[in-house]
């Protein structure tokens, strides 16, 4: 179009033109409706239209704060540095007493302070197995007292639970066979126990006693090694060649059955018994539910050749949700390294929060933080330790 | 000041902000869109569902100072639908009698009446590209921001719409596009 033709055009468009908005319309703007404004997030909706009001630099400002701050959460997230660790609380142990030379039951928080012996520095006088009760107010333990210096067996064996708060004794049952072990029976009015110790070739009894009345009942077991664990809502004595742990519900059950040859090591497996399904773990031993039971930790091992010093073992957690295996930490224990005897592998024990696991090996105890994998040596605190039993938060 | 007593000031300041903007700009996009649509009534309902439609979206839009742009997108948006309903359900035209060459009093209205047909048979999409390049007076680069498209096909829909209403104002017979 020539220029003629586009004043032409422009004159037309003009003539079209309806001139300035009606007043109605202009107020169509003032009416608006309420249900306009989004409303899904009204603070993220608040703080955008802030932030739409700043200038530019200060727009880097804020985006650099934000970058700053979605670091340190993640950060935060991974570490989690608002939780206490080492966890509170007391840990129990079996350790020596300085004015006998035996061993007896102390107690120590995780940074070396608050230690006291809880066991007297009686002769011939030998306290071990202390279990916290669940709400970590009372510490059971077995006493075997006038052991004679030439049968192993022979003795006296007690039930004894102490208050922490009072600093008291009181001795549950007595007059027993020596004990081996004793455990809290799920329901926590009664303790489990096992006796006599092994090695005195006498065949095996399980007894339970009820924390409130004394009554005892006891069940003979045979001969061989046994062992106590939580099998649904009591606790059993099994075979040691055997670790078998089911889950609270029952639902899930965690096998670790040696296999044939020196060399091989037992596999973790997790069968679902409801679905029949299976889940091998790898190589691995001493299953331990977390006290939520969203999680398996266990101690994996790696064959080594069967002449050589290379079987190794460290910490591994598996979660319920995909049976993702992690590992937190090497465990050291030379004879396992040489002979690849899992039965000489430590115990690893949860503590009552879920939130560390804890072990006694070769090097020392050490405590690891499940979340952050965060470790602390405790070897210093626990001087010639065993049996370390970490204290549940008080309720 | 709690976290709902500063949404509901937020709210309110961006009511305020919103009416003022609306205010600002209202005249001139209300007469893109009588150009575009060649009367009033609708005119001023197209600028009213543009005023709603920019309402709801207003909490998205990231620069106020491009609010003039964001806002005639909408507005011409809501004239092409407007334009495509009319399309879907054409007026018959009639056919224009005499020599439309021959200048006589009536040369004007002739003009003005064969522009109106040609216009009528232009796409939606030419129809807005004109009137936004001929009568709004935006550069090619704003016309293409505005109907969200590239400057190329701006330039392609020009030219083809003019080619066509160029026959009309050279008193040829308006063909079909």
């Amino acid at each position: 179009m020539n220029t003629e033709q586009d004043r032409t055009l422009q004159t037309w468009l003009a003539a079209r033109d309806p001139g300035d908005a009606p007043a109605r319309l202009r107020a169509v703007a003032t009416q608006l409706p309420e249900t306009g404004l989004r409303r899904s997030f009204p603070a993220l909706d608040a703080a955008m239209w802030r932030l739409r009001a700043l200038s530019t630099s200060a727009r880097v400002v804020v985006a650099v704060a934000l970058l700053l701050a979605a670091v340190v959460t993640a950060g935060a997230v991974i570490l989690q540095p608002w939780r206490a660790f080492p966890p509170s609380g007391l840990i129990a142990y079996v350790g020596p007493l300085a004015s006998t030379g035996t061993t007896g039951i102390k107690l120590v928080l995780a940074d070396g302070t608050g230690g006291r012996a809880v066991s007297s520095s009686a002769s011939n006088v030998f306290d071990h197995s202390p279990r916290w009760s669940a709400d970590g107010r009372s510490l059971a333990f077995a006493r075997n007292s006038e052991l004679s210096a030439w049968a192993s067996c022979e003795g006296v064996g007690s039930v004894v639970l102490y208050d922490v708060a009072t600093s008291t004794e009181r001795v549950i049952a007595t007059g027993l066979r020596t004990i081996d072990v004793i455990e809290w029976e799920p329901n926590g009015d009664s303790i489990a126990f096992l006796y006599p110790p092994a090695g005195c070739g006498a065949p095996g009894e399980l007894g339970v006693v009820d924390v409130a009345s004394g009554a005892l009942t006891a069940t003979a077991l045979g001969y061989g090694l046994w062992r106590l664990q939580t099998s649904g809502a009591a606790i059993e004595a099994v075979d040691t060649t055997v670790w078998e742990v089911d889950s609270l519900t029952g639902e899930l059950i965690v096998r670790c059955t040696p296999r044939d040859g020196a060399a091989a090591a037992p596999h973790v497996e997790v069968e679902d018994r409801v679905s029949g399904a299976k889940v091998d773990l790898g190589p691995g031993w001493a299953p331990s539910w977390s006290p939520d039971q969203s999680a398996m930790a266990f101690i994996q091992v790696t064959d080594g050749p069967a002449n050589g010093l290379a079987h190794g073992a460290s910490l591994a957690v598996a979660g319920v949700e995909g049976w993702h295996v992690r590992t937190l930490g090497a465990i050291v224990d030379p004879d396992f390294a040489q002979f690849g005897d899992v039965a000489r592998l430590p115990l690893v024990q949860w503590t009552a929060d879920g939130t560390a696991i804890y072990w006694l090996d070769a090097a020392g105890a050490h405590v690891v933080d499940v979340g952050s994998g965060r470790s602390l040596d405790l070897t210093r605190v626990l001087i010639g330790a065993t049996d370390l039993r970490w204290q549940p938060t008080p309720s | 000041m709690t976290a709902k007593a500063e949404v509901a000031t937020i709210d309110t300041d961006r009511r305020v902000a919103f009416a003022q903007l609306i205010d600002q700009h209202l005249d001139r996009a209300y007469r893109i869109a009588g150009v575009i649509l060649g009367n009033s009534p609708d005119a001023e309902d197209a600028t009213h569902d543009a005023i709603v439609q920019a309402w709801r979206s207003f909490a998205g839009l990231k620069d106020p100072s491009r609010f003039e742009a964001w806002f005639q997108r909408i507005l011409v948006n809501v004239c092409r639908d407007r334009l495509r309903k009319r399309h879907r359900s054409p007026v018959t035209e009639l056919a224009m009698a005499g020599d439309r060459t021959t200048p006589d009093r009536f040369a004007a209205v002739d003009e003005r009446l064969a522009l109106d047909r040609a216009y009528a048979r232009l796409s939606p999409e030419q129809a807005i590209t004109v009137v936004l390049r001929y009568h709004a007076d935006l550069t090619l680069e704003d016309v293409a921001d505005r109907m969200g498209v590239p400057v190329g096909t701006v330039k392609s829909r020009l030219h083809t719409a003019l080619a066509a209403m160029q026959l009309v104002l050279t008193g040829l017979e308006v063909v079909e596009l």
